[in-house]
């Protein structure tokens, strides 16, 4: 067993535990101190209601009225409780605490104030009741004691935002955490987890009799010394080897010497050409850009189409709210062939520079834009610098990924832009909460150019190739000749993408802010879709490696979205919303992973794996594009439940004849006559 | 500089970044939601009086009485202002933006501030802002339906900013108290969990020195180097052997 191997584990722990309990603590005293804080402001609301309304019943006191001779009492409070938002109820006690008259929901525990309380000189007696803060005004006649006018103001204002603030506190202890797992995996695999890997390689070479090999240089803390140590060792030992070279070219009896030297190279090699063993690190560090810049980019998820509506123009500019959204698809699908090229030509340090130049001024173009069709510009142009970057990161962590060990690197690809996505669309919607829309595409701009400098210090530039390419027409005809290949992609990939697009990055914020939610809590219910997928594509992986059965498994999360989406023919919108969006996120996480596992088996005798691959990422870009621009149509026309229920219905017929097209083909197979 | 750092101090650094990030991130962004929910709150009851006050303006309207001539106008804005410290200002203006009333007297038939009236609704309250000073304005209809000017409340952020230096205050201290607890118990904690990984880095280490003493944790590279040590020693002697004896094999 290495010594790292627990390692990563008890770090983890240990950062999950300190974290939770410090962020935990400051929370909680900050909510503390908050109330402690609102709960006077809520009392002199009360107390002002309560001083507009006794002025009244005061008038008619001073006027002669006796108080047990006012009349309408009932309907002027119901009035005056009408009239102002947020009180719990309006009542009128006399002297002895007994109520005369009432409007609103007093809590069955309220007692008037005790016989013999005294008047305060200015303002009103507050108290805590119940759910209720309740102020109580009193009223004079003739200098003495009449009666008391109670307002309550129900506490379910502050507990709603209490409540707010606490998953607030969790969302940013839950995006701390999974940064936290971020770096430290990133500091664990450049200084411990790669070095020992290393070492235990280099140990079987010596081992093996391989004198050749060297350490890298420069390498940092323990592991650079053990470095150091090891090629002094070996350079030891080649000191020797010619030693013995020399004492034997010295000698006279050639034959002999020269037979002592073969018979110590048989076993042992010796040389100054020597191989530097790599310290193989490149995948994980190729990891934490990826999550940052995803991170940086999803900032704005869950916010995109609520600024462009208000960039568009109200209601009114529905379909110009999805033109954004719409026009950064379509630049990462137009930039991906592109990106492509300039990983193939320049390496993936120097095409990350490059695709974060773009992206930044993006992020910046959308915090300036003045309007949604500039506003547009800016998130195409922030598209083309994320087609770039992700494909850079994609090429980095195949090449540097352990032989045998790709499909584990491209799945720590999956997982980087998950988390990231999930981190960045939660904590983006508390931001922008707080820091308003445009100075949260500020701050993606800054963690943008943050990671521009991780790239720069990191990364190793090269990497480039000058290969020739295939033909990009050729190839595509030769993937879309595969039956198999095309039912895939229009019956499956695409739909999906239409639907996490439409649905997803679209409808459901606009849907969310409809019912009244917060910034924040828009944010959160987003949240959950990337919260189910991480899960759901390694349950989906699993099932399908396990059964062999993954289109069936693309089937089937097909019918489990298209169910999501009609949710809202069974439940009220308030839970129907987020149950889609957790329907759609279990359902894209499920079919995720048999989607990329089954191209390999019908790549086979057409053509290659990888540009069936990018085909596929192609097709799924075109169905992002496709996504918006449908949703915000179906919108204009019907509204947000029947677009909803569009996109259930076109998600079941689709995965109904992704699933017919599978049992055709399997009954032929089974039938060849 | 850094190259020299051991890993674990690098994960110490790592932690203690993310428990100030982490508790930083919380405090601060509760404290920007805490500003705006008090200003809210604040301005929530401030509206509440304003639109009082343009109540009572509006029964004075109903007995037919002009806006310019409501009688003790002046008066009723002086006394309300006295009686809620919050307020900075109070003036009553007519449908063209001129001021008829005014808690300063030497605004009295000036135009009101443009700012004050921009974002002017008609059929209910707004918010504005006029520089250091928030302000609200509520509309004064006649008894038909029509604008005859407003109340404009004026007031500043002092009361709220002083509940927020106390909630500040209180955050800081947790805030600190957290993390002189949690730091040095990071940095404690991950001295002892990278124990074993800095132990067998220490080992691999002495195991490659000239003359080491047996490392447990090294005994495979230790076993490398002692075969490789060994074949090249024995080569050695045999070669040297070789050089001795060569004079007497040449006198033979």
């Amino acid at each position: 067993m290495t010594p790292d191997r627990r390692l990563i584990g008890s770090v983890v722990t240990l950062a999950v535990l300190l974290l939770t309990l410090a962020v935990g603590f400051v929370s909680h005293a900050a909510l503390r101190s908050f109330e402690a804080e609102l709960k006077p402001e809520l009392e002199r609301e009360a107390t002002i209601v309560g001083s507009i309304g006794a002025q009244t019943l005061q008038r008619a006191l001073d006027l002669g009225v006796p108080f047990d001779g006012l009349s309408g009492l009932d309907e002027y409070l119901t009035t005056l409780l009408a009239t102002q938002p947020g009180l719990a109820y309006v009542l009128l006690t006399d002297a002895g605490g007994r109520v005369v008259a009432r409007a609103g929901e007093a809590q069955a525990e309220f007692r008037g104030l005790p016989p013999g309380s005294a008047p305060p000189d200015r303002g009103a007696v507050t108290r805590l009741l119940g759910r209720s803060y309740d102020a109580a005004q009193p009223l004079l006649a003739n200098g003495r004691l009449a009666g008391w006018v109670h307002v309550g103001i129900a506490r379910a204002r502050l507990d709603t935002a209490l409540g707010d603030m606490r998953w607030d506190v969790l969302v940013v202890l839950l995006v701390v955490l999974l940064a936290t797992a971020e770096f430290l995996r990133f500091i664990l695999s450049r200084t411990v987890s790669a070095p020992i890997a290393m070492v235990l390689r280099l140990q079987a070479r010596l081992g093996a009799g391989d004198w050749t090999v060297r350490a890298p240089g420069d390498i940092g803390a323990e592991a650079g010394r053990v470095a150091r140590h090891l090629n002094v060792l070996v350079r030891r030992m080649n000191d020797r080897w010619e030693r013995l070279c020399w004492l034997a070219a010295e000698s006279s009896a050639a034959r002999r010497t020269t037979a002592i030297l073969a018979e110590v190279g048989g076993k042992l090699r010796f040389g100054a050409a020597t191989a530097t063993e790599g310290l193989g690190a490149g995948a994980a560090s190729a990891r934490l850009p990826l999550f940052l810049f995803v991170f940086a980019e999803q900032l704005s998820t869950s916010f995109n189409p609520l600024h462009a509506l208000a960039l568009a123009g109200g209601d009114s500019g529905v379909l110009g709210a999805a033109l954004p959204i719409a026009t950064f698809v379509a630049a990462v699908a137009l930039a991906t062939p592109w990106g492509g090229e300039i990983v193939a030509r320049r390496g993936p340090r120097a095409a990350m520079m490059w695709g974060i130049l773009p992206a930044a001024i993006g992020h910046l173009g959308a915090a300036l834009a003045p309007d949604v069709a500039s506003f547009a510009v800016a998130r195409a142009v922030c598209g083309a610098g994320y087609a770039i970057v992700t494909i850079a990161c994609q090429v980095h962590l195949a090449q540097e990924a352990p032989r045998g060990r790709v499909a584990r690197s491209l799945g720590g690809f999956t997982a980087a832009v998950m988390t990231g996505a999930v981190c960045g669309t939660a904590i983006g919607a508390v931001l922008a909460d707080r820091l308003g829309f445009r100075l949260t595409y500020g701050v993606s701009m800054l963690v943008v150019l943050g990671i521009a400098l991780l790239v720069w210090a990191q990364f190793a530039p090269g990497g480039g190739s000058a290969a020739p390419r295939a033909g990009l027409w050729r190839s595509a005809r030769a993937a879309f000749a595969e039956p198999r290949f095309a039912v895939l992609v229009v019956l499956a990939a695409i739909p999906a993408k239409v639907l996490l697009g439409g649905f997803i990055f679209f409808l459901a914020p606009l849907e969310l802010r409809e019912l009244g939610l917060s910034q924040a809590a828009i944010g959160r219910n987003v949240m959950l879709y990337g919260l189910c997928m991480l899960p759901a594509i390694v349950v989906g992986a699993w099932i399908a490696d396990r059964s062999g059965r993954g289109g069936l498994v693309i089937a089937a999360a097909g019918v489990l979205n298209g169910a999501g989406l009609m949710l809202p023919l069974w439940l009220a919108p308030d839970i129907a919303l987020p149950g889609a969006i957790i329907a759609t996120g279990v359902a894209q996480g499920l079919a995720a992973a048999p989607m990329l596992a089954i191209i390999p088996d019908i790549a086979r005798g057409a053509v290659g794996s990888a540009a069936m691959l990018s085909f596929l990422r192609l097709a799924e870009r075109f169905g992002s594009v496709v996504g918006p621009p449908a949703a915000a149509s179906l919108l204009a026309l019907g509204g947000g439940r029947q677009t909803m229920l569009v996109l259930g219905i076109l998600s079941l017929a689709t995965a109904i004849g992704y699933a017919l097209a599978l049992l055709f083909r399997s009954a032929r197979r089974e039938d060849p006559a | 500089m850094t190259g020299s750092l051991s890993f674990a101090t690098r994960l110490s650094g790592l932690l203690a970044a993310m428990l100030v990030v982490g508790c930083g991130l919380a405090a601060s962004l509760n404290y920007l939601k805490f500003e705006r929910m008090l200003l809210e709150q604040q301005a929530r009851v401030l509206e509440i009086l304003a639109g009082d006050l343009g109540d009572t303006v509006q029964n004075g309207l109903a007995l037919g009485v002009r806006l310019a001539g409501i009688p003790g106008g002046q008066a009723l804005l002086e006394r309300s202002r006295a009686a809620e410290p919050l307020v900075a200002g109070l003036s009553i203006v007519d449908a063209t933006g001129i001021v008829l009333f005014d808690t300063d007297r030497q605004n009295l038939n000036a135009p009101a501030s443009p700012v004050a009236l921009d974002g002017r609704i008609e059929t209910g309250p707004w918010r504005y802002r006029d520089g250091a000073r928030y302000g609200i304005g509520v509309p004064i209809i006649n008894g038909f339906g029509q604008y005859e000017g407003a109340v404009l409340l004026g007031y500043e952020r002092g009361a709220v900013d002083e509940r927020l230096g106390s909630v500040l205050l209180s955050m800081v201290q947790a805030t600190l108290l957290a993390l002189a607890v949690a730091l040095p118990l990071g940095a404690i904690g991950i001295h002892l969990v990278t124990r074993r990984t800095r132990r067998w880095f220490a080992a691999m280490e002495a195991a490659m020195q000239p003359g080491a003493a047996p490392e447990p944790l090294a005994a495979t590279l230790q076993g490398a180097i002692g075969e490789a040590s060994a074949d090249l020693a024995a080569a050695e002697h045999r070669l040297e052997a070789i050089a001795a004896d060569l004079p007497e094999e040449v006198r033979t």
